[in-house]
């Protein structure tokens, strides 16, 4: 056993490299998206633009993980509403979260989950007031 | 789709729980939950100055098993799914555990207590001064002995031939630290002890009990301590002395010293990294594990029997604590 040998876990996949980031101003907000794939992060720059005509609460912050290792299970949809978080999920493994309080979306996209619905359908319901 | 509103205004049964030194605020719709949780929650000497929130919503009519779990966290927000019924999300910033459960896990005492209390303290303990270290812990007359070690390193088997050699049992695999004021305490969470099947060769009567599927998809015997091996079982100690263990195939007992240099390093990297958005959590936890690493430490190194390492270990423990008090 090696004491000084042993990497830090990331169980939670925290850390997963986020290699695309794109930050912009829009308004008096500096937006700002990280994600680990360049079709996540183009589809978010480009919605700041058409994202106040939607009439959806800003989010400053974006950072959404394309999460290759989780297993698809089912299709079935829980939204979680609690104080100023919510929570969606589809299946187990797409979860998206948006923070009302700090403006921020963050969430694993499972392979499953196509750019064209997560910001046309889910997106849309996790903002939804 | 489903929509589920954790609004702690409407749930209308409030009860306050202590787990590992901390007080946690259950709120939920479910007074069956409420009496289930009730039940574990500890009588603590130590005084608890840390709370967080739990608030849980139980669909009465939805009989959604409990799963395999899929844990994801991102900045200050972590969920873990036990399948699509079971959903819980903490929010570490905001120290506050909210879930929507089915009736199944809300009436099973063993996933609170193995899995989701544990589970709750590990995540949310950052924020409140309470560092989750990989390692078991055993007393006696209110000190702690640590015992640290990579997977498979044997210190569930060791815990229960130190706690059949007269140390009492805190636990076996997680031990949570927190501070108070100077001093150091450890807790442990009455989680049961985790024995892989050959361990039978070592202590015959768990062939009484069966083998189930842990949460790391091992095979293992997860057993009440207290009730497998009639043994002492303690909630908390201060530790005095941090042992890591490494199991060497016909090695005789072994004791090295090792440099807090060294121990801080083990400690730092065997901890799960925290966000930048948790910096106070962070900082927190480092002067924990500095506390830790402070300790006297020691490689012990093995090969035969856990009895004998144990009989070592116990008079190594006994010799330790006269040099404390001499």
């Amino acid at each position: 056993m090696k004491l000084d040998a042993i990497p830090s876990p990331d169980l939670l996949r925290r850390f997963v490299a986020t290699p695309y980031v794109f930050t912009d101003n829009v308004g008096p907000s500096r937006h700002s998206v990280r994600s680990n794939e360049l079709g996540i992060a183009l589809a978010v720059r480009r919605s700041w633009s058409t994202r106040r005509a939607e009439n959806l609460p800003t989010v400053v912050s974006w950072h959404l993980i394309r999460d290759v290792f989780a297993a698809n299970t089912s299709t079935e949809m829980t939204l979680v509403s609690a104080g100023k978080l919510r929570t969606l999920i589809v299946g187990t493994e797409t979860i998206l979260c948006y923070d009302a309080q700090r403006s921020e979306c963050l969430g694993f996209v499972s392979s499953r989950t196509t750019i064209p619905r997560l910001f046309a359908e889910l997106i849309p319901v996790l903002l939804k007031i | 789709m489903k929509s589920v509103s954790v609004d702690p205004t409407i749930l209308p049964y409030a009860q306050e729980l202590r787990f590992a030194g901390v007080v946690c605020d259950l709120i939920t719709n479910s007074f069956e939950l409420r009496v289930l949780l009730s039940q574990l929650s500890h009588v603590e000497n130590y005084q608890a100055g840390n709370r967080f929130n739990m608030r849980i919503v139980v669909n009465e009519s939805s009989l959604d098993p409990i799963e395999k779990p899929h844990f994801r966290g991102l900045r200050h927000v972590v969920t873990a799914s036990f399948g699509t019924g079971n959903i819980f999300i903490f929010d570490v910033l905001r120290r506050t555990l909210s879930a929507s459960i089915s009736r199944v896990a809300a009436t099973d005492l063993r996933f609170w207590s193995e899995k989701l209390i544990p589970i709750s303290l590990g995540v949310l303990g950052a924020a409140m001064g309470l560092v989750p270290i990989h390692c078991a812990c055993l007393e006696r007359n209110g000190d702690g002995l640590l015992i640290a070690g990579m997977s498979g390193a044997g210190k569930s088997t060791l815990s229960v031939a130190l706690a059949q050699n007269g140390l009492s049992y805190v636990s076996d695999d997680w031990t949570y630290m927190s501070r108070h004021q100077s001093s150091l305490v450890a807790f442990g969470t009455s989680a049961p002890v985790k024995l892989l099947p050959d361990a039978t060769n070592h202590f015959p009567s768990l062939a009484n009990y069966r083998v189930h599927r842990s949460m790391n998809g091992e095979l293992a015997y997860e057993v009440d301590i207290a009730e497998a091996f009639t043994v002492r079982v303690e909630k908390a100690c201060e530790p005095r002395w941090l042992i890591f263990l490494e199991r060497i195939p016909n090695c005789e007992v072994e004791f090295t010293s090792v440099a807090s240099s060294k121990a801080i390093s083990y400690l730092n990297s065997s901890v799960e990294r925290l966000p930048t958005e948790l910096y106070e959590a962070s900082a927190m936890r480092d002067l924990t594990l500095e506390m830790v690493s402070r300790l006297p430490c020691w490689f012990l190194r093995y090969g035969g029997a856990p009895q004998v390492a144990a009989e070592y270990l116990v008079e190594f423990v006994a010799n330790q604590a006269r040099e404390i008090f001499a």
